[in-house]
């Protein structure tokens, strides 16, 4: 199972992604509307994200397409607020997906928004190893195992899928390829873009 | 990284995902609400399809989640609106859907494709990918961009610099989002192995 977009390692990873500058800029701060502002604090709190005062680089870029942006956060929200999938489900999911794609900035921040949900250390080393790794609980270890078969296969095969059943209704299992997805969707934005973390903090070798 | 593709075991990749039929079944069509009719409708009409008779499959299974169904067919709507031309557009979604193995999609978007002007020798080029000759260089750019962000999850320097010189921040914004939607939509369709609609080819070599 090919990891982290094929690199040998984090360190290479995140040199290849984030080693050259970010390919488009951030919007300057006196050239975004309030509106844009108030709509970064509505999703921000949607996300459990404490505020800090500063509007994110990634945020600021993407806000070179609104409608977009507003888009993909709307579908971002709905998952993390309406969606049936616990959100520790979640977050397992989300870093797995992070982690296969070899995505610096997702996998930091979902590092930190993992443990704010329970996640702990010795599980996010866990994600690292995958679904077949010691400890997982049937579903989990199935869950993160569905991560993979979608991320190299494009599909759930039938035995993940069967066990996920036992545990999920019609919705969830609807919303867990889409839930990979647009997380996948957002790992290939940022990845392409060059995004950085906010302040230096590290990337893949997040922990 | 190479993405090998399912070009050489098209049968099968079909039985894998068509197989054995739905795993989620599909709410009959005289079953739907009149309010999921008029947003699936608005849907079609802004993807340049007919507010046809019967609703596809595909949508007639999602509207059993609601909150999500409403959720991606926006996104899709913005895409579809979106400042990527839909030409352009077309060839990574058949890029796409022929590397991901997925006969909805991929069949979809033949019938979808030639909407758009995109030529039957041209769906059959697709096939083979961007190396294939006879691409102009941005057209190449686009599918090899589907390629990259299939295995490596990123654009390369190459593509991306090809790309922007004919796009500009906004739409390269959009191309790896637009992208990752359509392998959103693949995911979904082919592990849900939503029911190809009757003129659908799936999986065929042109």
């Amino acid at each position: 199972m090919k990891v982290l977009g094929g690199a040998t390692s984090d360190v290479a990873r995140d040199a290849e992604v984030n080693g050259k500058p970010p390919r488009i800029a951030p919007l300057r701060e006196d050239e975004l509307s309030q509106e844009a502002m108030d709509y970064c604090t509505r999703l921000r709190k949607s996300l459990g994200i404490p505020e800090t005062g500063l509007m994110p680089d990634v945020t600021a870029t993407m806000l070179r397409h609104p409608e977009l942006n507003d888009a993909q956060t709307t579908i971002g929200i709905m998952l993390a607020a309406k969606g049936r999938i616990s959100m520790r489900e979640r977050e397992l999911a989300v870093l797995r997906g992070a982690w296969v794609t070899g995505a610096p900035f997702e996998w930091s921040e979902h590092v930190v928004i993992g443990k704010r949900v329970g996640i702990t250390g010795e599980e996010i080393e866990r994600v690292i190893e995958g679904g077949s790794a010691l400890g997982w609980s049937r579903h989990e270890g199935a869950l993160l195992t569905a991560v993979d078969e979608l991320l190299s296969r494009f599909m759930i095969s039938d035995e993940t899928w069967l066990i996920l059943a036992e545990s999920w209704d019609e919705q969830q299992l609807m919303e867990f390829p889409v839930l990979v997805g647009v997380y996948a969707a957002t790992a290939m934005q940022q990845n392409s873009l060059r995004v950085t973390t906010d302040g230096g903090k590290p990337g893949l070798t997040s922990r | 990284m190479e993405l090998k593709g399912y070009g050489d075991r098209l049968a099968e990749r079909t039985a894998q995902v068509v197989g054995d039929g739905p795993k989620i079944a599909a709410i009959p069509d005289s079953e739907m609400s009149s309010e999921t009719r008029n947003l699936v409708d608005t849907i079609r009409l802004s993807a340049g399809a007919g507010t046809a008779a019967e609703v596809p499959d595909y949508m007639r299974t999602m509207v059993k989640h609601p909150a999500l169904f409403r959720a991606q067919m926006e996104l899709g709507t913005v895409l579809f609106k979106g400042l990527i031309s839909p030409r352009e557009r077309e060839l990574a979604v058949l890029r796409i859907g022929w590397l991901a193995g997925a006969p909805y999609e991929w069949g979809e978007h033949v019938k979808i494709s030639q909407r758009y002007g995109v030529t039957l020798e041209e769906i059959a080029r697709v096939q083979q990918g961007s190396a294939a000759p006879g691409w102009s260089e941005h057209d190449a750019a686009i599918l090899r961009g589907v390629e990259e962000l299939l295995s490596d999850f990123a654009m390369s320097d190459a593509t991306w610099d090809i790309l922007a010189r004919t796009w500009d921040e906004a739409q390269m914004l959009e191309y790896p989002s637009m992208v990752g939607q359509y392998v959103v939509t693949a995911f979904i369709q082919n592990s849900v192995r939503n029911r190809l609609a009757p003129e659908n080819p799936g999986l065929a070599k042109f």
